[in-house]
């Protein structure tokens, strides 16, 4: 019997070896360890044994068992990896060849600017306001201190539609429909963006193009809370190095009013072409609300003060990206929107 | 407004270079654009003194003068002899080169040596007026062997400014030389023109002025000069004149300009003699009154205009253009001198009907200075005397019923520090007035006596931004508004207008911008019916073309012109949205602002994926457009819509739906008919959408409530009908869904087919139906129970025969 064990053992060991596939030692593991295997039908004779010999054939028997079993899993794990590396070896690819492409759209860059100087404004307690496009003389005008008749209407060719009706010149009307709404609860915040309309078409000028309005009202507020606001805001917008000038201006609806330059961001206040040599870029209009402003649409000025600015989408646009013809921004060219990620 | 710096400092000491002083001007509100000169187009021409002239021995067109450029005198052959011994004259020197590439060599002339060239202004380029075409003459005095382009200060610098409409003040040398001390702290120094008038009261010419329509004109000053003799202005005063951009003509009305670019006080100089009885009347203009003005066109006039007439008939129109009646002529004997003040916006309207727009009416438009029209006046009558042109004839004549003074503003020291955010102190604010010339009444307030000149400082609010501006903005810190803590965030409709951007660009579509306006031939194109009331526009009354003279009623046409563009330029693959406005008028004309709605517009050509080495391109049809906009609902959370079939003249039929949500028509999308595709020249079909995003947000739930994650198991069973074509797929849904009850959690289409086995007419659609109780696990048996239900149902109401 004890030969009999060693010899299957032997046997099996070689086969074990031998096996090279799973499948091959899966049949060889039934053959000598299943239910009907060689072991357990030769353990079946173990009843004619001595009561002597029984305990050690079992103990045989069990370490046989034990080492089988071990050389099956051994073995079975050297074939499965085997296998695996063949499958892989015949999925190789050339990772070189191209990808297969993903349809991807992109925002309008217009869209990508308004969307940051949402969202720099939005962090300073900002909310976003809008309008209508087409105005009333009254909205687009008289309600900004600019009487008919006004020189500085001249300042802003419009499109009208009948003495009274035009496209709007500026999202300053949005000013006037915020106070009118709100009046006379403080603190106002707002920003407006959106479509506005002047008679001019040129290689910086659009029939059409987009604004951005500002307008703050609380008591106190001053001239230099303006310029901090606006130098944060240019700060964030394009980057941290920034720093602004204000210059005295004209606008009807402010006073005092100021233009608000930037340090140059291609030569970095070194003076370049983009600046004409001055260091410094225009990016908007602003300035303290003007009194009659204020009491038009139902906020004391001596009690409440407030600054409002304005900035031309494009033309920031233009000096992010470096656009030098604002009407590329309507042609919808695919090649250029894909370039603004 | 042009600023020669030379000039202006003939009323201020300036210490700073032309560059400095532009830098100052522009930070305090009057912007330089940029600084030019006359710049000379020759060099090595020096200014010489003629010595002698003589006839040439061997030509008889030539002459030899000798000349002297103060150092040495030499030999010039010259071809003309406008010239006589003392006069100055510019020399082009041997190597020196003018206009026109010309290179002057030291050349002989019929045996004599010519060392150089006496030049005319013709030859060097300067656009002055020499009456003849000779040699240029200079003025006597100018300095012999100087460089030419130096005696004459053709490289002076001239400051362009680009003003702001408040701050007509500056339009004359005198309002900037203010400007400037106030910058600056020097004093302006006017010249004294006070007339001395040498004739007893007998002997004096005294014009007769009436105002008849003092409502537009404040005051008229009218002054007459005998004597006259027209000539030619003098060099330096014609340069000047280049410098400010004006034509030198003759002397008298070379002054008059010369003045207003002084004063910024625009003159007017009549033949006096041509004044029918020697009168002058301020008037309006009769209807259809005609008058030939100075560029000899005969204008029709209105009662809306001011005329200068005399005693007959307008002889001018006033502030904008003389008559030529009227005009100064060489035979002119006396003239008179018009210094006066009109209504700007009378002035504007009047030159906007004539479609003209002079220098002086500009001026008159933007408004001058009522107290400045002596001075204009005087100084002209000074310089003309001067010049020798005339002499002064009698007193000025002065209309000026009702005179404005200084306005007295009142100014809150402590105002002013709040709205600047600056800390000043009140004397510093008074000097900024004081140094202005302004007198300032100190107290617990200031009180600022501000001249007319300065129309632009009205209010206290004014004065606290000129105390600011010549300060120094760049004095001011920055601080961030204090008060109350505000939250800033999008509002739910930004957040959805967001997110719907978002999820077109995830989906591979780029955002459009297109125009708001477009051209009323666009409906044609896009195949609307004439009677289709989307092509009720508003109509822009001042287009600036055809092609953009109505407001867009829909966002398709400028979507299918982008197509197009891309299109021809080879981009082929396209899918475009745009979230914009559309404008409905519900009444044309216009009576009230018209309804804008945001609409969102989808249009896709091409295929996506597109070519790709491993698979075919898949073309874009009407469910691929149709996925976008499912996804969109489903990304914002908009439930209970629906889609209809429906029939549009700019969609394919049979490719066309009606979006609804409940009972509300939101939108539409379709297949771009053929017609339109042809007229657009679009070579692959195009599928178009527009929804309508107010209904659309008004439904969106960002924020969905949570729903516990089912706990039972669902059963899944398959159902596939037969029905005729025109039963649609979502009747079908319907009906499973209301025949299963509520067991029925979802109802999904996996396949369409037609073919062997399927009777003519009819297709097999198959459903993959998910049963489910929150509650429990279904069994077999109560699951087949209500799945035989639904077969009953669909064969009862749809006439569906079921496919094994």
């Amino acid at each position: 019997m004890q030969e009999k064990l060693q010899a299957i053992a032997t046997q099996a060991r070689a086969e074990i070896t031998a096996a090279n596939t799973q499948e091959i030692l899966k049949q060889v593991q039934v053959r000598y360890l299943g239910k009907k295997g060689e072991m357990t039908s030769l353990l079946r004779g173990m009843g004619q044994l001595s009561p002597e010999e029984r305990p050690l054939i079992g103990s045989l028997a069990n370490k046989i068992r034990d080492e089988l079993n071990e050389l099956f899993a051994t073995r079975q794990n050297e074939l499965r990896q085997e296998e695996r590396l063949a499958q892989m070896a015949k999925q190789r690819l050339d990772v070189t060849l191209p990808g297969r492409p993903q349809a991807l759209g992109y925002l309008h860059p217009l869209t990508q600017v308004m969307d940051e100087i949402g969202e720099i404004f939005l962090g300073m307690g900002f909310t976003i306001d809008e309008g209508p496009e087409v105005e009333t003389d009254y909205y687009n005008f008289e309600a900004l201190n600019l009487p008919k008749d006004h020189p500085a209407r001249e300042m802003q060719d419009s499109f009208y539609f009948s003495p009274e009706m035009l496209l709007r010149t500026h999202t300053s009307p949005v000013q006037v429909h915020t106070m009118e709404r709100v009046a006379p609860q403080v603190p106002v915040r707002i920003i407006a963006p959106g479509k506005v309309y002047r008679r001019d078409d040129d290689a910086t000028h659009s029939p059409m193009f987009h604004q951005v309005e500002g307008l703050v009202i609380d008591r106190n507020i001053s001239l230099a809370d303006l310029k901090g606001t606006l130098l944060l805001f240019a700060q964030q917008m394009f980057g941290p190095h920034q720093q602004v000038r204000l210059r005295p201006s004209f606008f009807p609806f402010t006073e005092p009013s100021a233009e608000v330059d930037i340090s140059c961001m291609v030569c970095a206040g070194k003076g370049c072409r983009v600046c004409k040599d001055t260091g410094w870029i225009e990016i908007l209009g602003s300035g303290m609300v003007h009194p009659r402003v204020l009491a038009m649409s139902g906020y004391d000025p001596e009690e409440y003060t407030g600054f409002a600015f304005g900035m031309g989408v494009e033309r920031i646009a233009m000096l992010k990206y470096g656009v030098d013809d604002l009407r590329l921004f309507f042609l919808n060219d695919l090649r250029l929107l894909r370039q603004f990620r | 407004m042009r600023v020669p710096y030379t000039w202006l400092k003939d009323f201020i000491e300036i210490e700073l270079t032309a560059e400095e002083l532009a830098e100052t001007l522009t930070r305090a509100g009057i912007e330089v654009d940029e600084i030019v000169t006359l710049a000379p187009r020759f060099s090595e021409v020096v200014v010489a003194e003629v010595i002698s002239i003589d006839k040439h021995p061997q030509a008889d067109k030539l002459f030899v003068t000798q000349v002297s450029d103060g150092q040495d005198t030499m030999t010039v052959v010259a071809g003309i002899d406008n010239i006589k011994a003392g006069d100055k004259v510019p020399l082009a020197k041997p190597g020196a080169k003018l206009p026109g590439d010309v290179k002057i060599k030291r050349t002989k002339l019929r045996g004599i040596e010519s060392h150089g060239m006496l030049c005319s202004a013709e030859e060097l380029a300067l656009s002055l007026n020499p009456g003849i075409n000779g040699i240029l003459v200079l003025d006597p005095e100018t300095p012999v062997g100087q460089p030419l382009a130096d005696a004459l200060g053709l490289n002076d610098p001239i400051l362009i400014l680009d003003l702001t409409p408040n701050r007509a003040d500056c339009l004359g040398l005198v309002g900037v030389a203010k400007e400037v001390a106030a910058l600056t702290g020097k004093r302006v120094q006017l010249p004294d023109n006070t007339l001395t008038i040498n004739l007893a009261q007998a002997e004096q010419i005294v014009p007769k002025i009436r105002i008849e329509s003092p409502e537009l004109c404040a005051r008229y000053t009218g002054l007459v000069i005998k004597d006259i003799k027209i000539a030619l202005s003098p060099i330096w005063l014609q340069i000047r004149l280049l410098q400010a951009g004006v034509r030198p003509i003759s002397n008298i009305v070379d002054v008059t300009n010369y003045v207003m670019w002084e004063w910024g006080q625009p003159l007017h100089a009549f033949d006096y003699q041509t004044l029918a009885a020697q009168t002058i009347v301020v008037r309006r203009a009769e209807t259809e009154e005609k008058l030939v003005t100075l560029d000899n066109n005969e204008r029709s006039l209105s009662n809306e205009m001011l005329v200068i007439a005399d005693a007959e008939q307008a002889v001018a129109i006033a502030g904008v253009m003389g008559g030529l009646a009227t005009e100064i002529t060489d035979e002119t004997q006396a003239v008179l001198l018009e210094s006066a003040h009109f209504n700007p916006v009378s002035i504007r309207r009047t030159g906007r009907s004539l479609g003209m727009y002079s220098e002086a009416q500009q001026r008159f438009e933007k408004g001058v200075d009522v107290n400045g029209c002596v001075n204009a006046m005087q100084r002209a009558a000074r310089l003309i005397e001067l010049l020798g042109a005339g002499s002064v004839a009698g007193e000025i004549v002065d209309e000026y019923a009702a005179p404005s003074y200084p306005r007295q503003v009142r100014l809150r020291p402590e105002r002013a520090r709040k709205l600047l955010g600056l800390e000043i102190s009140q004397r510093e604010m008074t000097a900024i007035f004081q140094r202005q010339g302004f007198t300032v009444e100190e107290g617990t307030y200031l009180h600022v006596m501000v001249p007319t000149l300065r129309a632009d400082l009205q209010e206290e609010v004014d004065l606290i931004e000129e105390v600011a501006r010549i300060y120094g903005y760049d004095k001011i810190d920055t601080s961030l508004p204090g008060g109350q803590l505000i939250q800033g965030r999008l509002t739910e409709k930004q957040r959805a207008l967001a997110k719907t951007r978002q999820l077109l660009v995830a989906c591979g579509l780029n955002e459009a911008i297109c125009y708001s306006f477009v051209s009323p031939q666009q409906f044609d194109k896009l195949n609307l019916t004439a009677a289709d009331p989307l092509r009720k526009t508003l109509t822009i009354a001042n287009p600036l073309s055809d092609e953009q003279s109505v407001m867009r009623t829909m966002l398709t046409g400028g979507l299918l012109d982008a197509l197009v563009y891309n299109q021809n330029r080879n981009q082929h693959n396209v899918k475009l949205f745009e979230l914009g406005t559309v404008f409905l008028a519900a009444d044309v004309p216009l009576a009230q602002q018209p309804e804008e709605k945001t609409m969102l517009g989808l249009a896709l050509m091409g295929s996506f994926p597109a070519e790709h080495w491993q698979e075919k391109p898949q073309a874009v049809d009407f469910y691929t457009l149709k996925g976008i906009v499912e996804n969109l609902f489903a990304r914002l959370g908009v439930t209970g819509y629906s889609f209809k079939a429906s029939e549009l003249s700019w969609c394919q039929p049979g490719q066309t739906a009606e979006v609804w949500l409940d009972d509300v028509k939101l939108g539409w999308l379709g297949h771009l008919h053929p017609e339109a595709l042809d007229n657009y020249d679009l070579a692959q079909p195009v599928f178009v959408a527009e929804l309508d995003m107010h209904y659309i947000l008004a439904r969106v739930q960002l924020v969905a409530a949570y729903s516990s994650l089912p706990r039972y198991p669902a059963v899944l069973r398959d159902l596939a009908v037969v029905v005729p074509d025109d039963t649609t797929a979502a009747e079908v849904v319907r009906v499973i869904r209301e025949a299963g009850g509520k067991l029925v959690e979802d109802v999904a289409l996996f396949d369409q087919y037609r073919g062997e086995q399927i009777p003519q007419g009819h297709r097999s659609l198959a459903f993959a139906v998910t049963y489910r109780d929150a509650d429990r696990t279904l069994n077999d048996q109560e699951v087949t129970k209500v799945h035989q239900q639904i077969e009953a149902a669909l064969g009862q109401l749809l006439g569906a025969g079921l496919r094994g």
